[in-house]
């Protein structure tokens, strides 16, 4: 039996990555293919799901083994990986630029550049590589990897529909909402490339102008403490203080109970490599708006209202316009529906299948 | 930034339109709307010079803000409640020192923008003294000329 296993550095529950990583793995075994994950920082709730990488040991002869390294970070296990007499795939999910932390977190920004380096390094190694968007896909041929192909993240909508929100979360929004101003929300760990000081400045803009009860929650993990800290003084000194809600460490019902909550997603990142939040919004028919920059163009399609440009003031009134434009927001959410199906699980595994086979016949 | 396509191409000619049609409004709060761009372009990624003093010295102001409250998420609740604990033993502290540490850094931070304005001014000054000299050699050249040319 061909064996496909799958390597990452860091194994954590919730995100989406880790995910990624068990549904191809599901794939992969109902197809008829050995698999299993190999990490290197397994977290406590994945321990029953994957191994320490350096438990692996590649069969004798290389034949009917292949290795898929999931990149998005540097790690120590790439040079190993290279080493290994066995075929070598990545699925490569974007590194962040560098000058993204050099404000904030100048060891962070020095671990993302070492890491362009080290995915440049294993570019020879490699046999084919997947991404999980053109726009990634483009990267890794910029550095040098063959034979690439496109297979979006895999996202299992029905996760969705089988978890019940959390129903305090719930309660306290919609408590809030009964008195009265729209609920904008952005969906994405608390880092500079994902420009939340954007949308508080769009957000600021939008209450003065239009709806002085609008709130926002910015919803998210606070990797890099000193923009977080810098988000909070922005709130304040824009007076939006009470009515920007930051969150971290939400568990799953709880961000489900934001999604249901929410009356617009507002996303004016400038770097994404997928952007599945965007995804999780349509599912749940919350129009969105969004900065067309990086891979969100396409993850999109036509189902969200694209900004060429961030400006506050014209963020500001694309908001309005999607509140307001009851045909615009009712299509937006139709579109969103469909791109939701368009991602659906069993269409990104036939994806992930058409991509894989091909490849793992050829080399063997 | 790639630009919009189809529906969202109509729609956000329409939003610029509008965002003009407002800003030109008697009522339209310009003074604010300003403060909030200058507030955003503060956090947005610099991308200046390696060499360049005032986007380090920026740079060292925004870090010289120290957080004395650690963080304590952890993946196991005993892990956190030591975290708890710990933190609430040393606060005291952590606060006494925290609090110096961060006035030293604003106070660093306020002498790198000194001199980042210090040196902006001097560049700006010599180059004004430049373009007077070069001027004023050409005038010279010139009369040479002249005089060389009577002779």
């Amino acid at each position: 039996m061909t064996a496909v296993h799958q390597f990452l550095p860091v194994f954590a529950s919730g995100d989406p990555i880790g995910n990624h990583l068990l549904r191809i793995r599901n794939t992969l075994r109902s197809a008829g293919y050995e698999s299993e994950i190999f990490a290197d920082d397994i977290h406590p709730p994945m321990r029953r799901h994957a191994r320490h990488y350096l438990d692996f040991t590649a069969p004798a002869g290389g034949r009917g083994v292949h290795l898929l390294y999931h990149l998005s970070t540097g790690s120590r296990m790439a040079a190993w990986l290279a080493e290994q007499p066995v075929p070598l795939a990545v699925d490569y999910h974007n590194i962040t630029p560098a000058e993204y932390f050099d404000r904030w977190q100048p060891a962070a920004a020095a671990v993302a550049r070492e890491a362009r380096a080290e995915m440049r390094q294993l570019a020879s190694s490699v046999a084919y590589g997947l991404a999980d968007s053109s726009y990634n896909a483009m990267e890794l041929v910029e550095e040098g990897y063959p034979d690439t192909a496109v297979v979006p993240i895999l996202i299992d909508f029905a996760d969705f529909e089988a978890t019940t929100p959390d129903a305090a979360t719930l309660t306290r929004l919609r408590r809030r909402a009964e008195g009265g101003g729209a609920h904008w929300i952005f969906v994405g760990r608390v880092a500079a490339n994902k420009c939340q000081h954007d949308i508080i400045a769009a957000f600021a803009v939008y209450r003065q102008l239009f709806d002085p009860k609008a709130r926002l929650s910015i919803v998210g993990g606070r990797t890099l403490l000193l923009y977080s800290r810098a988000l909070e003084r922005l709130a304040d000194e824009l007076g939006v203080a009470d009515a920007v809600d930051f969150t971290n460490d939400l568990k799953f019902p709880q961000l489900l109970a934001y999604y249901r909550a929410a009356d617009v997603y507002v996303s004016l990142s400038e770097h994404e490599g997928f952007c599945v939040p965007l995804v999780e919004a349509m599912h749940f028919g919350v129009p969105t708006v969004a900065y067309a920059t990086t891979a969100v163009p396409e993850t999109v399609g036509d189902a969200t209202l694209l900004l060429p440009e961030k400006d506050p003031l014209e963020v500001a009134v694309a908001v309005h316009r999607v509140l307001s434009d009851d045909p615009l927001r009712k299509a937006l959410i139709e579109a969103g529906h469909r791109r939701v199906e368009h991602f659906s699980l069993e269409n990104n595994r036939r994806r992930l299948l058409e991509a894989l086979e091909p490849r793992i016949a050829a080399h063997g | 930034m790639e630009t919009p396509a189809g529906a969202s191409l109509a729609v956000t000619e329409q939003v610029r339109a509008e965002a003009e049609r407002l800003t030109a409004a008697a009522d339209f709060p310009a003074p604010y709307v300003s403060r909030v761009r200058a507030a955003a372009g503060r956090l947005a990624v610099t991308e200046g010079d390696r060499d360049d003093v005032r986007s380090a010295a920026l740079l060292l102001e925004q870090q010289a803000v120290i957080d004395v409250e650690a963080p304590v998420a952890s993946r196991t609740l005993p892990q956190r409640v030591v975290k708890l604990l710990v933190r609430k033993l040393v606060g005291w502290y952590v606060r006494f020192l925290g609090h110096q540490v961060g006035i030293l850094g604003q106070a660093t931070g306020r002498f790198a923008m000194v001199v980042a304005e210090r040196l902006d001014r001097l560049e700006a000054d010599q180059t004004a003294e430049r373009a007077a000299m070069s001027d004023r050699i050409a005038a010279l050249e010139g009369r040479v000329a002249e005089l060389e040319a009577r002779s």
